[in-house]
């Protein structure tokens, strides 16, 4: 996503290699089938998506819930299969790999879930949750076993005699630790956070987005945040990608999206997250209506049946994705 | 201004295994009519527990009022007789929006049933309610009011579901509505939307709102007065506009600069809130305050009154014009 290369630029350079690329993205599930078993209505989950993201970068995906952003990252590591399109991940289509590589590949990719309170087995001791991906991947001698998870302890801010206790002593912020840390001892690439800070109260939230921050310099890690919150993906990421109803509606850099947005999905996104007001000042605009069923996705724009300036056309084709002069990429009638 | 609801002194604790929990130390709070107090504070901070002994519904018998008073519309709720409360206040002068709708809903009833059950209560005439029932659902934004009462609770979506709570929280035309944390599990588009409608129910029906959140920006928007709470304990309690220009108590301070700034530099407060079993001696913030000094240790901090309506409970707090949120912006 974002800039497309220059001319005559190398895309070996290290810093600059697009670690991550996907082409036409598509994940449909079945929703509805005939009384002979075949598929007869589709939802459209990742209906089309190309994104590019370089080593080191931020990229920030937000969207309602229901816009997919779940089930692209879920295609991203390589749990689902996509209906159509390819995810390259370092140049390689992960998913044309025999499954014994595809394994291998979670070593590199690593996914952080939403919560992490019920994504740790519950009977099991932490030490074990954490030493588990090192035995599977035999990625250090049995010697080293100890001794990594250790480090990874230590990384995330939690104290060695921790990883005794079982899942449910510790506490929101601390449980997030942990996610992190399992993710982290396999030392990944590229690690995708599922709304990482959600249900958090602020000040543990700054602590968490402060530990990415420093892990993500300590080991040369490229993120993918997903997060429903504008706000905290202003702070993280470098590029951010606006997704609707299973589609990329404005992706570009942070600080040109999200300070002149030009979608109207986006506008209104922005406009709806609550902010201190200044005194006295009140708004009351906001997107009206709620994201409709994806099974049922509206024809041309998916945006228009909520958007406040949609025309004629916008009911009846879908726009096109344009490229604009500050690297952004929109797909709007308007533009 | 008529006043509504106000607590003193009211401390509750909870007996546990490990020993006696001291959620909330000496609170006091008033709420007029017509008005909007958000509660804000972390989680453990006693929002909820605040809310629940309002209602006088503590769990029993682990949890215990140790003292105070909670004066409603001038009569004391904790001198209440059950059946009187139960009767006159629970679910009728006082209602509660739940935070998560679909735990709060029964999943075996249709929405229009369990809606009915609040109005059979009042043995109010039922022709007259069911009239009043849709066009309170209509005013709420959910149009087709008679197909939805039809369904059950798992085929709305989280923002209907939550438009229906707050249906049923008006419907016995209450004085005083709870709001523990009613917009947390949604959507932020689909929040600004909740913020609008009570913010429109409480300037056309004259209800007062005690809105429970852990987010500073949600109660800027809603609220007219704010009471931020720590460890069991009012800090800061002063009108909305003021918390943020003329921030008094250190942790309200720390709190505001915990949120995402345009500027991208991430703050905490450092520290964990401390075991309410075993809270901190003198101000319950002192461990973890970077202006503590000897006698916030020594000494609990009261509520003391530095402007019109603005009440800190710090032994230094800080001058006119030291707000984080005044210098960021």
């Amino acid at each position: 996503m974002g800039e497309l290369p220059q001319p005559g630029e190398e895309r070996t350079e290290s810093v600059d290699r697009a670690i991550l690329r996907t082409e036409n993205l598509k994940k449909y599930f079945p929703s509805k089938r005939s009384f002979f078993g075949q598929d007869v209505r589709w939802l459209k989950a990742v209906d089309g998506i190309d994104l590019e993201l370089k080593e080191g970068d931020i990229l920030g995906i937000v969207g309602e819930s229901g816009s997919g952003k779940t089930t692209l990252a879920k295609l991203i590591q390589g749990i689902y299969r996509p209906t159509e399109g390819a995810v390259y991940f370092k140049d390689i289509n992960i998913h044309d790999l025999p499954s014994r590589q595809m394994r291998g590949l979670w070593r590199e990719i690593q996914y952080v879930y939403q919560n992490p309170g019920v994504s740790f087995d519950p009977w099991w001791k932490v030490e074990r949750s954490l030493e588990e991906p090192l035995k599977i991947h035999k990625a250090v001698s049995k010697g080293e076993i100890k001794k990594r998870v250790g480090e990874i302890v230590a990384c995330v801010g939690l104290e060695q005699d921790h990883i005794y206790r079982y899942p449910h002593e510790f506490s929101g912020g601390q449980q997030r630790r942990l996610a992190l840390a399992r993710a982290l001892v396999l030392r990944p690439s590229l690690i995708v956070l599922d709304e990482p800070t959600s249900g958090l109260d602020v000040s543990i939230q700054a602590t968490i987005l402060k530990l990415l921050r420093k892990l993500r310099n300590e080991f040369g890690l490229t993120y993918i945040f997903i997060s429903h919150d504008l706000e905290v993906v202003r702070m993280m990421s470098n590029k951010i990608a606006v997704m609707y109803l299973g589609a990329v509606v404005e992706s570009g850099p942070t600080e040109s999206i999200l300070l002149k947005p030009k979608h109207h999905y986006t506008q209104l996104l922005l406009a709806a997250v609550p902010r201190i007001r200044p005194l006295g000042e009140e708004t009351d605009v906001f997107i009206q209506g709620e994201i409709p069923d994806r099974g049922d996705v509206p024809s041309g724009c998916r945006f228009w049946p909520r958007c406040p300036s949609a025309s004629e056309i916008c009911s009846k084709e879908s726009p096109a994705i344009k490229i604009l002069e500050d690297g952004r990429k929109i797909s709007c009638h308007e533009f | 201004m008529v006043r509504l609801l106000e607590v003193s002194e009211l401390t509750v604790h909870f007996e546990t295994d490990r020993g006696e929990v001291q959620a909330l130390d000496k609170v006091n709070l008033y709420l007029d009519k017509g008005e909007v107090l958000a509660l804000v504070g972390e989680s453990g901070s006693g929002k909820t527990t605040l809310g629940r002994a309002i209602l006088n519904v503590i769990p029993f018998p682990e949890g215990k009022i140790i003292e105070g008073r909670i004066l409603f519309q001038g009569r004391s709720l904790l001198e209440m007789q059950e059946e009187e409360c139960n009767a006159v206040i629970r679910g009728k002068a006082i209602t509660l929006i739940p935070q998560d709708p679909f735990g709060s809903a029964n999943p075996l009833f249709t929405l229009g049933t369990q809606l009915r059950d609040i109005f059979k209560a009042s043995r109010d005439d039922g022709r007259e309610m069911e009239k009043k029932m849709v066009g309170l659902l209509t005013q709420l934004q959910l149009p087709d009011a008679g197909e939805l009462l039809c369904k059950y609770p798992h085929e709305l979506s989280g923002g209907q579901l939550q438009r229906m709570m707050i249906a049923a929280s008006l419907l016995p035309a209450p004085s005083l509505i709870i709001a523990d944390e009613p917009t947390t599990s949604l959507d932020v588009t689909v929040e600004a939307q909740i913020l609008y409608l009570i913010r429109k129910m409480v300037k056309e029906r004259g209800v007062s709102v005690l809105f429970i959140t852990h987010n500073l920006a949600v109660a800027s928007k809603i609220s007219d007065r704010i009471l931020v709470m720590y460890a069991g304990q009012v800090m800061e309690s002063s009108p909305t506009s003021v918390l943020f220009s003329e921030t008094a108590h250190p942790y309200a301070r720390k709190l505001l600069e915990c949120l995402p700034n345009p500027e991208g530099t991430i703050k905490d407060i450092g520290g964990m809130v401390p075991n309410l079993i075993n809270p901190p001696k003198g101000c319950r913030f002192h461990p973890r305050c970077e202006e503590a000094e000897p006698s916030c240790v020594s000494k609990r901090p009261t509520l003391i009154q530095i402007a019109a309506d603005h009440w800190v409970s710090c032994h230094n707090p800080a001058r006119k014009g030291q707000s984080p949120w005044t210098e960021r912006s």
